[in-house]
């Protein structure tokens, strides 16, 4: 999947376990899961709320890099 | 012509082959199902009678008590599983305890996956042994058969709307933003809107692969009650039943489709 992210880390830093993130952005603890994981790319919407309960700008979150042909 | 109608030809060029082969395939499959019809057709009526008011009524029966005992233990067993790997993870730290979360989401789904699918094997064994009823020649075997059926679909009910109602529970334990009771008549309204974006996406890819499979049955099913028709084992009314199946689901799909075109969100 050609987008990558950093959830994880900024999770561990902020020190909320995934339910307590799942209830800051809006989202369920297995979302959350699904996200860090990489197999659900969130929508524009919920990516941007990701970030402000992280405190930073998306791209510090989420990562696009193409996939090689 | 220009480039991107010749892309479009050559596409349809590359499948054509595939599609001709199984349509001769199909012709041929037809033809043999017919002359077997055909076969069945030359069955005697007593045959006929005492399939339709025999066989069938108690295998529909075995089915139905067949989904109860299958409910009863698997939930059983499902449900301890669950439990057990939850109360486990008390002790560990956050990450430890969603791993537990999440080991558990597959005996969940699972246990919920049953209930829905052996409802609908015991509500339609339950609508084949009460074709019993009909047997003039035995007609207390008949009777029984179908009242057997009948209270074997109740005890079924009652094992399944017990352990739907506990996985659903538990569920809603676990995640306390999920909303919804298994006793109101719009659950799955309310179950999905407490659903998060993720949630929904699985859930309309899993409805769409639903539709996609309840079309491809009713082909199948019309082209079966055909033939049973020929054979002189079906009425008209099963033929309509499955057109009537197979429009719903059409119309369904095409009311949603046009809703969302409505809306601007493209349903293609």
């Amino acid at each position: 999947m050609p987008l990558q992210n950093r959830l994880k880390e900024h999770r561990a830093r902020l020190g909320l376990n995934q339910q307590e993130m799942g209830r800051r952005i809006g989202a369920s603890r297995q979302t959350v899961s699904l996200i860090e994981r990489g197999d659900y790319s969130p929508s524009v919407t919920l990516a941007l709320k990701i970030a402000k309960v992280c405190g930073v700008r998306v791209e510090d979150v989420f990562q696009y890099e193409e996939e090689e042909p | 012509m220009n480039q991107r109608q010749e892309e479009i030809r050559r596409e349809d060029q590359r499948y054509r082959g595939r599609f001709r082969r199984m349509m001769l395939l199909s012709l041929a499959g037809g033809l043999v199902l017919g002359l077997s019809a055909v076969k069945l057709w030359g069955l005697d009526e007593e045959s006929k009678v005492w399939f339709s008011t025999t066989v069938i009524p108690v295998l529909g029966c075995a089915v139905v008590w067949l989904c109860g005992g299958v409910q009863w233990i698997a939930g059983a067993v499902l449900r301890r599983k669950s439990v057990q790997s939850i109360e486990n993870a008390q002790t560990l730290d956050d990450e430890g305890r969603e791993a537990a979360q999440e080991a558990v989401e597959q005996p969940l789904n699972l246990l919920l996956s049953l209930c829905a699918l052996s409802c609908t094997s015991a509500f339609t064994g339950m609508g084949l042994a009460v074709a019993g009823f009909r047997s003039e020649e035995a007609v207390m075997s008949g009777v029984s058969v179908g009242v057997a059926a009948v209270v074997g679909l109740w005890v079924f009910l009652a094992v399944m709307l017990h352990y739907q109602r506990w996985a659903i529970n538990f569920i809603k334990e676990q995640n306390p933003e999920k909303r919804g009771s298994v006793y109101q008549t719009d659950f799955n309204k309310t179950w999905v809107e407490s659903c998060d974006e993720a949630e929904r996406a699985q859930i309309y890819r899993a409805g769409y692969a639903g539709y996609r499979a309840a079309v491809m049955t009713c082909l199948v099913l019309w082209v079966l009650s055909v033939m049973g028709i020929v054979a002189g084992l079906l009425s008209w009314t099963t033929v309509l039943f499955v057109g009537i199946i197979w429009i719903a689901s059409q119309v369904g799909y095409i009311k949603s489709a046009a809703k969302q075109g409505k809306s601007g969100t493209s349903a293609y």
